[in-house]
């Protein structure tokens, strides 16, 4: 059965590159442009991998809707790709605030720019836990 | 004045200068109880001891005050504390103006030459205050003066008579009076006009060039933080652009020709060039946006041996001849990790990068007392003489760059000397053009020891 990734991200032609990348691969596609889209196809569309850019139109808007999807535990489990262009933002150090397991499971942090053949492969090792 | 630094801010002249205020106080107050002992008992004037004794108490007790509230403001800086230290020296001339028209008052009136001391209070009021201000306390001290004189003149208030140093009738000599009383308020007039134009100048342009430079650290910060955002934003165009290249390079949409494919090729690798290029521009700015850096104690030893993982790997690529010589005594260093792994990354990179195939790169690392030393040679095409000085320049690049070496940003070196200049340490750089280059740089074991 074919595997449905949902990409969440403001940049209209970086989530065009991804979908045409990971579709001729074999997997479904579907996108979201801002969190609250985002989390609406999250709900309807029950995805088993989501990848979520952390700066989209406010600062953290990645970051705060990582917050409300793993506090519910029906998504404890989701496989989370967070891509994000600065390291470092704002003084707060993301990378160690996400890598919490308990607070966030099953979530991985990578830098932007990403080659889409390399975010393919990062899918697919995620799938196999 | 000598101009102290506190936490990268100035501290104004005004602080030196009321504590310079209250210390001087001390040495007048040692010196009149001295003279007062010694004008009575050695040379037998009549001067008012016990009275002179009550008021260098109060004096005593006032610059202790003094003491007490100039430490009370100075503990935390604010763009507050100048105008409080001036309220504070306003208290200090004012009480002692007081002060000394009592103490001339028992030692003589105007028979006693101490009169002069009116005329240094005056010194210092023009000095810090504005002239309206400064002539406000000539008034005042001309005003004390003259009411002394006139009262113990006219025997309104007693005259104490210094018996044994000056002609009884001095202090009833109405010509007397008013002669020298014209000639201090002139002599006053004078001096607060020069010292206003010598050292109010001066000390006022002190405070606007302290506010200055704190205007110019916010701007400064607001336009590294648009630039960091500017920067940010190309990051996401560049990246889009690398994504979208990749699609059509890889062929998943469909075949390419072979003129296609060229391009798409170097669409995509010169993007790539870009990509790298604003990475490094964003870290030197991130740089210099964090004013702390994070320092940890770490293996020195081991955090090399990672680094030169990857470099081995190239030099080996290029049948380059990499030999590393760590001293063993080589073991714990305090600094930032990530920033020193930068560091030898880059300069080991540069050293791989611009020797060709077939020659050699050398690292070796030696404990010396309080510091490491690191030389990184290489046997490149080395650096014109005249533009070695210029090599750490942002986005510099030497002449004698063949074209074909894959052109960096040009910030490496710039941030290799920004990492040591926040670690305390020292780089420099000699070399002979298309023989060698070598780096050779200083880092203290603990640069948060001032040595």
């Amino acid at each position: 059965m074919k595997k449905k990734i949902l990409l969440i991200d403001d940049d209209e032609d970086l989530l065009r590159s991804f979908q045409v990348t990971l579709e001729n691969y074999g997997f479904d596609v579907i996108t979201g442009f801002d969190g609250k889209n985002g989390f609406l196809m999250l709900k309807n569309d029950k995805p088993d991998l989501l990848v979520l850019d952390v700066m989209m139109n406010t600062n953290l808007e990645g970051f705060n809707l990582l917050h409300v999807i793993k506090k519910e535990p029906e998504y404890k489990k989701l496989p989370i790709i967070m891509l994000t262009g600065m390291r470092d933002l704002m003084g707060v150090n993301l990378y160690s605030a996400v890598e919490d397991e308990s607070l966030f499971p099953n979530v991985r942090f990578q830098d932007k720019p990403i080659n889409p053949h390399y975010l393919l492969e990062i899918i697919e090792e995620m799938l196999k836990e | 004045m000598k101009r102290l630094t506190t936490d990268n801010k100035l501290v104004p002249a005004h602080i030196h200068f009321a504590q310079w205020f209250i210390r001087i106080r001390w040495v007048a107050l040692f010196i009149l109880l001295v003279s007062n002992y010694v004008v009575k008992h050695l040379f037998n004037i009549s001067i008012q001891e016990v009275p002179i004794y009550i008021l260098s108490g109060i004096l005593f007790a006032l610059n202790v005050l003094h003491t007490l509230i100039l430490k009370r403001i100075t503990k935390k800086w604010s763009s507050e504390v100048i105008p409080k230290i001036k309220k504070v020296i306003d208290l200090q001339i004012l009480t002692d103006l007081i002060v000394l028209t009592l103490i001339l008052h028992y030692s003589g009136g105007i028979e006693n030459p101490i009169i002069l001391f009116y005329f240094f209070h005056m010194i210092i009021a023009s000095s810090i205050f504005s002239p309206l201000k400064s002539y406000l306390y000539v008034v005042f001290a001309i005003l004390l003066v003259a009411l002394l004189a006139l009262l113990e003149c006219y025997s309104f208030i007693p005259h104490y008579h210094l018996e044994g140093f000056v002609n009884h009738d001095l202090y009833k000599n109405a010509f007397y009076i008013f002669g020298t009383g014209f000639i201090f308020i002139c002599t006053s007039a004078f001096i607060v006009s020069l010292s206003h134009m010598i050292i109010y100048r001066s000390i006022n342009s002190e405070e606007t060039y302290v506010k200055t430079n704190l205007e110019l650290e916010n701007k400064d910060k607001l336009k590294d933080e648009y630039v960091l955002h500017v920067t940010h934003d190309i990051k996401g165009h560049v990246a889009a652009i690398l994504s979208c290249i990749d699609v059509i390079r890889s062929k998943i949409a469909g075949p390419l020709n072979e003129v296609q494919e060229e391009f798409a090729n170097r669409t995509f690798e010169r993007t790539e060039l870009l990509s790298a290029f604003v990475k490094n521009l964003l870290n030197l700015i991130e740089k210099r946006l964090k004013h702390d850096n994070e320092f940890e104690v770490f293996l020195f030893k081991d955090l090399i041996n990672k680094v030169v993982i990857p470099i081995q790997i190239l030099a080996r690529d290029k049948s380059i001849d990499f030999n590393i010589n760590i001293d063993n005594s080589v073991h714990m260093i305090t600094g930032n990790p990530f920033t020193i792994g930068e560091l030898y990354s880059n300069l080991l990179l540069n050293a791989v990068k611009y020797t060709p195939p077939k020659g050699h790169v050398e690292l070796t690392v030696r404990n010396r007392y309080n510091h490491y030393i690191t030389e990184i040679s290489d046997s490149g095409i080395g650096i014109p003489k005249e533009e070695i000085s210029k090599v750490f320049d942002e986005f510099y690049r030497a002449t004698n760059v063949p074209k074909d070496i894959k052109s960096g940003s040009g910030l490496g070196l710039s941030i290799v000397k920004q990492i040591i200049k926040n670690h305390n340490g020292k780089i420099w750089v000699s070399s002979e053009l298309g023989v060698w280059t070598k780096f050779t740089f200083l880092l203290p074991k603990n640069p948060t020891i001032i040595l």
